[in-house]
């Protein structure tokens, strides 16, 4: 009888273990995120005759879930499959739903050294080599639009981070040192970028290594190697793209009691040809990207000067691709008045429309929107630039306010078209101020943001060469308060004005320009919205908003149009 | 040059590693040499610490790199994104199987002369009901939840393949060496009710909820938006899809008999509606209210136009049980994609609860208005009252109901029907599909349950309800009369066999079909139009009058020591030309309906309980209605159901209902009209 209760103890401790055990490693967890949307728009043309035949009024909306499960077979192993369950709004039982697979990955650590991911991941390196610089123009919203953005941001793994979506391997690990150098760190990838059609289309993959030395806080020394490249033998087509790039990195630190020295620079190059191609350009390009950052953070004052100098034949995909491909077409009112004119792309577009947004690394320069963004297109890699940028920052501890004025004067370093080259010239400030902090017993939050650019691109004219002249100023604004305890009233302003004359260039499949097309606007966006958000947590909030949209072109033949939104959003992320 | 760059670091540093690997291993001893810091499921650190004797050359390996946030390479994001709280799977499963032998062929529709199979397994239900059905939740938080379901179908149709794929054209079906092409989840897999997302946060005004998605299920008051929940005074020997296992195998007979209804899914009483539904509860003064604003059943679809209801309702409440409420539904459609016009209709009522020592009066006051290109009467009153007694007493509780809708007021989300005004057709989507409104055109004039509200009309009806130990006792009857002339048509059902009858219509709700085509089918219902010849030159002078009557007889007891249950009901209904107080049983009437209808449960061992049925029913109209060419006589139906059955307990939750009929109808004025056969179901439920 002792034996027996002693041995049921033994079990019962055994299982009890157990239980605590299972609970302590989660093998399943569940992450993700639910959204429900709705948009219903109105669309006001300004015409003398009214337009009969678009729809005015539209309505869409879903509600979807992203529910990945994250699988952890043992301590070092993680498997994450996601699955989208999605329903359209005015579908009832059944009708207008979708499943599909959002993501798939393993990862985890080999020997307890080597941390590796195979599937789909974000990946990020330097700024020059493997980077997904913002989309234009509404990256710096107030945030009742950025709940949009945010959305179209999500839907294509954008995250703040600036890492780009693939799907491949990836290996990383650090070695930390105790004596000279502090750490080590080493990270590679190889990500499949397209698949062989087995006939005329070859294997296309993307590799990156980087090596970044910490010697202590005030040294840190990278470099960064990234490979866009066709697999020769996988199709029967034998010209394969090659574009290696090539970069050093620099951080070096001064720090003396209040004041701090920080150089930060970036250099290297590319080269971009098509093996066994006799007809394709062989380029090589260069960079150099240096700044130099003062600071007193006793004042809360930092300057930077950023000298740079990008090649016109710098050709880097993993950092040069875009976010938005402005080849496509708005699919909502893509056609207007009675004519049935396509109707061009606005920043209310980019806002909501995923399907200008783009994943993939494309080898070639994708289009942009001159009138949007003329001088960095391409973020800071974009090609063809050189000058100085000059920046002048208010951010302190325990401050209140935030605040950046910047100067870019900066000229294509080849010009294109003509011997004189363009010339850039910015202008912006932003600032954000936590208003309630300026107040003792003010727990709540009060955001105020400003943001203005203004940026004009000149060159002047020759005999048969029209001279350039473009000019685009955004302007916005906009605030949250937190009235009651976390449910906040938002408002938002953006305007955009652009006006005047450029060039764009005409490129051919190798992106080399054979022509050049006459790019002329004069024309405003304005956006207005209002609106409520309340937040069940930082990570959960449903949110209402009206807002209007004005946008008239007076070289089109177009009419001036409005568009009022009303949207809903419920967000859920975990 | 890069290649052998990148090949130098790679070598030197497979070299140091291994070097130093190899070093600490012969070490070993010295002093735990390997130490792990972290895994990837550790948040803070990753990696492990090499110890090794010598100090100049000892190795730290970690993995995580975020000490230098802004310059992090590699892997992103390098932080845990977190999980869900919670998530948590139900559901049911069920398997209904229908064989029907159908002994004379009958003719389903005359147009393209098809006939009734002889025989006819069919395995399912209907389109939205699924064999499996999974709920699946999740909690991000403690005041955030979302949920979805999923549903699969299973039609046991001998497709073995790589995927069911019956619904889906063969087009897209995938071929089986390579079913990654072509559509792979399709008609089989899919969400029944949808996908919500809810909300709750309290506030020191009150407590507040919001819901968002669809389907959800909801209500706001008879007037405006509910279902018929009518007097719970049914049988129960055919199954609906939705009725609940029940703990043990008897309890939902028993429930029946106690309380005089069973457990319901939480459908029961409310509408399907997709969109925003935002509650809120325990405010200041005993308000609460409901908004909402998306779409109901009717305005399904995904014309990306205009289409759309709102609502809700504020509440005020006094006492435990007494309150005063306003509620409202419009709805709003645009006729045309330029949104020129609209059609839809606006409902705005009272309604208030007054109970004092048992006795309650109930009432909802309001009115309606219905509006679209071809028609806008303005604005018509709708109200009923309720006056019951208490139910606890020795006295039979009584309850008193009067309603009175105007022809002006159409509501179809409401518990009343339209029978007055041809509503407008936004589409030609075939009835029974999403978003059809072929089924909205008026019915007639309906021969209604009682209870069950028309627009055009106005009544009265009396309940009563008395129960003993053994006996419960559920009547009533009631009259009402039209408001204003209204179609030249009357309409009604055949209650005994009704289901059964529907299923010759798998799948279809077809209009004028059967021998004479007179016969509507719906879901799980089938109707017949009756065509009145008393008009004036084709405008219809004759307001009609409707008379109810029904009682039910409910016993529970034993037999030879075993629960026995015995459910019985009578209806005696009639639709005349002239006002009756009770119903009309001689040719004044132009039509008159008489059912009555036994079932019996007995539990004959534990998990085991047979069941019985017997319905009859006699349908005679008169010399104003529809006459045959041939006999020169008006309708005489007479409709027979003998059924008897078996319920078996497989264990908790699951349960094995059968279910055989021999039914017959037949029409001795029609003689095409006339069917008889037999009809075996087997269902199989369990819950999870």
């Amino acid at each position: 009888m002792r034996i027996t209760t002693k041995t049921i103890a033994l079990l019962l401790a055994a299982g009890l273990f157990q239980t605590v055990q299972a609970q302590d490693e989660k093998k399943i967890t569940f992450t993700g995120m639910a959204r429900g949307l709705y948009y219903g728009d109105k669309l006001t043309q300004d015409s003398s005759e009214p337009d009969t035949v678009t729809a005015p009024k539209l309505n869409s909306g879903h509600v979807m879930v992203d529910l990945g499960v994250n699988i952890r077979p043992n301590k070092n192993t993680e498997i994450l499959g996601m699955v989208r369950v999605r329903n359209d709004y005015g579908g009832f039982w059944g009708s207008g739903v979708t499943f599909d697979v959002r993501q798939l990955y393993i990862k985890g650590v080999i020997g307890g050294i080597f941390k590796y991911q195979l599937g789909d991941f974000n990946y990020r390196m330097s700024r020059y080599t493997f980077w997904n610089y913002d989309q234009e123009v509404i990256s710096q919203q107030p945030a009742i639009f950025r709940q949009q953005t945010d959305v179209i941001n999500y839907e294509h793994f954008y995250d703040n981070d600036n890492s780009r979506r693939q799907q491949g391997a990836s290996l990383g690990f650090a070695l930390v040192f105790r004596k000279f150098v502090k750490e080590l760190q080493v990270n590679a990838v190889t990500t499949r970028v397209r698949a062989s059609d087995f006939a005329q289309v070859d294997d296309r993959l993307f590799s990156g290594f980087n090596m970044q030395l910490v010697q202590s806080k005030y040294l840190n020394l990278g470099f960064n190697y990234a490979n866009l490249y066709d697999v020769s033998g996988t199709s029967k087509n034998n010209v394969g793209l090659r574009n290696p790039v090539m970069t050093g990195t620099v951080q070096a630190a001064f720090i003396f009691k209040n004041y701090e020295a920080k150089l930060d620079g970036e250099f290297g190059k590319s080269r971009t040809f098509y093996q066994n191609s006799t007809t394709a350009p062989d380029w090589n390009g260069k960079f150099l990207d240096f700044s130099l950052k003062l600071s007193q953070s006793k004042w809360g004052v930092h300057l930077t000067g950023n000298a740079i100098q990008i090649g016109s034949a710098f050709r880097s995909p993993g950092t040069q691709t875009k976010r938005i491909d402005f080849a496509q077409q708005a699919l909502a009112y893509t056609r207007i008045s009675n004519n049935q004119e396509l109707r061009p792309f606005t920043m209310l577009d980019l806002m909501r429309e995923s399907s200008f947004y783009v994943l993939q690394l494309r080898p070639y320069l994708m289009d942009f929107a001159p009138k949007y963004d003329n001088i960095t297109p391409y973020g800071d890699a974009t090609p063809n630039r050189q000058g100085m940028i000059v920046r002048l920052r208010y951010e302190k501890k325990y401050s209140p306010i935030t605040a950046e004025f910047a100067h870019y004067a900066l000229q294509e370093m080849r010009s294109e078209g003509t011997l004189n080259p363009r010339m850039f010239s910015r202008n912006q400030f932003q600032a954000e101020v936590k208003v309630n902090e300026y107040f003792k017993n003010w727990k709540k939050r009060f955001n105020v943001s400003f943001n203005y650019r203004s940026d004009q691109t000149t060159r002047e004219g020759e005999e048969l060469v029209r001279g350039v002249d473009l000019k685009t100023n955004v302007l916005s604004t906009g605030f949250e308060i937190e009235v009651l305890p976390s449910f906040d009233l938002m408002f938002g302003m953006q305007q955009l004005n652009y006006q005047g004359f450029d060039y764009t260039a005409v490129r051919n499949n190798f992106s080399e320009i054979f022509n050049f097309n006459e790019y002329e606007v004069d024309g405003e966006e304005t956006m207005l919205a209002y609106g409520a958000r309340y937040r069940f947590s930082e990570k959960t909030f449903i949110s209402a908003q009206m807002s209007r949209f004005n946008t008239q072109n007076k070289l089109s033949t177009l009419p001036a149009y409005d568009l009022n939104q009303f949207m809903l959003l419920f967000q859920m992320k975990f | 040059m890069t290649k052998r760059l990148t090949q130098l670091v790679c070598v030197a540093l497979t070299f140091i590693i291994s070097l130093e690997v190899q070093a600490q291993t012969d070490t070993v001893k010295a002093s735990k040499p390997i130490e792990v810091i972290g895994t990837s499921h550790d948040k803070n650190r990753d990696g492990c610490i090499i110890n090794l004797p010598s100090q100049d050359v000892n190795l730290l390996l970690e993995l995580k790199q975020d000490k230098y946030p802004g310059n992090e390479i590699g892997m992103m994001p390098k932080k845990d994104p977190g999980g869900l709280k919670n998530l948590q799977v139900s559901g049911f499963y069920r398997f209904y199987g229908t064989y029907q032998r159908q002994i004379d062929p009958y003719l389903l529709n005359a147009v393209i002369n098809d006939t009734a199979r002889g025989r006819n397994i069919f395995i399912g239900d209907d389109s939205q009901l699924p064999n499996l059905l999974i709920n699946v939740s999740g909690k991000p938080s403690d005041k955030t939840s979302w949920g979805f379901d999923i549903m699969m179908f299973q039609f046991l149709n001998g497709i073995v393949g790589t995927t069911y794929g019956k619904q889906i054209p063969d087009s897209l079906r995938p071929d089986v060496q390579n079913p990654l092409l072509g559509t792979r989840l399709g008609g089989n897999l899919g969400l029944n009710l949808g996908l919500n997302l809810n909300g709750k946060f309290k506030t020191k005004y009150g407590n507040l909820s919001v819901n968002a998605g669809g389907i959800q299920w909801v209500s706001i008051s008879d007037l405006t938006m509910a279902s018929f929940r009518g007097y719970n005074r049914f049988m129960l020997y055919e199954r609906n899809p939705w009725d609940p296992t029940g703990l043990a195998l008897s309890s939902r007979y028993d429930q029946y008999f106690q309380q005089g209804s069973i457990d319901q899914d939480t459908r029961w009483g409310n509408r399907a509606f997709f969109g925003l539904v935002l509650q809120g509860a325990e405010m200041p003064g005993r308000i609460s209210f409901l908004l909402m604003a998306g779409k109901t059943e009717l305005n399904g679809g995904f014309d990306p136009y205009p289409n759309y209801s709102y609502g809700g309702k504020i509440k005020k409440s006094f006492g435990s049980k007494n309150f005063i409420s306003i509620n409202s539904i419009n709805s709003r459609a645009a006729t045309d994609s330029l949104s020129t016009e609209y059609f839809g209709f606006s409902v705005i009522t009272t309604e208030f609860n007054l109970e004092h020592r048992g006795f309650a009066f109930k009432g909802e006051v309001g009115g309606g208005t219905y509006y679209s290109p071809e028609h806008n009467a303005g604005w018509g009153e709708q109200m009923q009252f309720k006056l019951s007694t208490p139910l606890k007493s020795k006295w039979p509780q009584v309850e008193l109901h009067y309603y009175r809708i105007s022809p002006n007021v159409v509501n179809n989300n409401a518990i009343y029907w339209n029978t007055s005004v041809a509503e407008y057709r936004v589409n030609n989507i075939p009835a029974g599909s999403i978003g059809s409104s072929a089924l909205l055109i008026p019915t007639g004039s309906s021969m209604v349950r009682l209870g069950q509200m028309t627009n055009n009309r106005q009544g009265l009806n009396l309940n009563l309800q008395k129960s003993t130990k053994h006996f419960s006792f559920s009547g009533g009857l009631g009259f009402a009369s039209e408001l204003t002339p209204a179609a030249a048509t009357i309409t009604y059902t055949n209650p005994v066999n009704n289901v059964t009858r529907s299923r010759f219509w798998r799948w279809t709700f077809p209009q004028g079909v059967g021998p004479y085509q007179r016969y509507n089918s719906i879901y799980r219902d089938v109707y017949q139009a009756v065509n009145l010849s008393d008009d004036s030159s084709g405008v219809v002078v004759n307001e009609k009058h409707f008379n109810m009557m029904e009682a039910q007889i409910k016993y529970k007891g034993k037999l030879f020591g075993k629960e026995l249950f015995v459910f019985s009901m009578l209806q005696a209904n009639s639709a005349s030309r002239d006002w009756s107080p009770i119903t009309v049983f001689n040719e004044e009437a132009y039509v008159r309906q008489y059912v009555s209808e036994v079932e019996a449960y007995w539990a004959i061992r534990p998990g085991v309980l047979i069941n019985t049925y017997f319905g009859f029913e006699r349908t005679l109209g008169n010399y104003l209605t529809d006459i045959n060419n041939e006999t020169f006589r008006p309708r005489n139906q007479t409709g027979r159901g003998i059924g008897a059955g078996m319920d078996i307990d497989l264990g908790k939750n699951t349960r094995l209902y059968f279910r055989h009929r021999w039914y017959s109808f037949e029409d001795k004025s029609f003689e095409l009209d006339q069917f008889n056969g037999r009809e075996l179901t087997v269902e199989l439920k369990a819950f999870f």
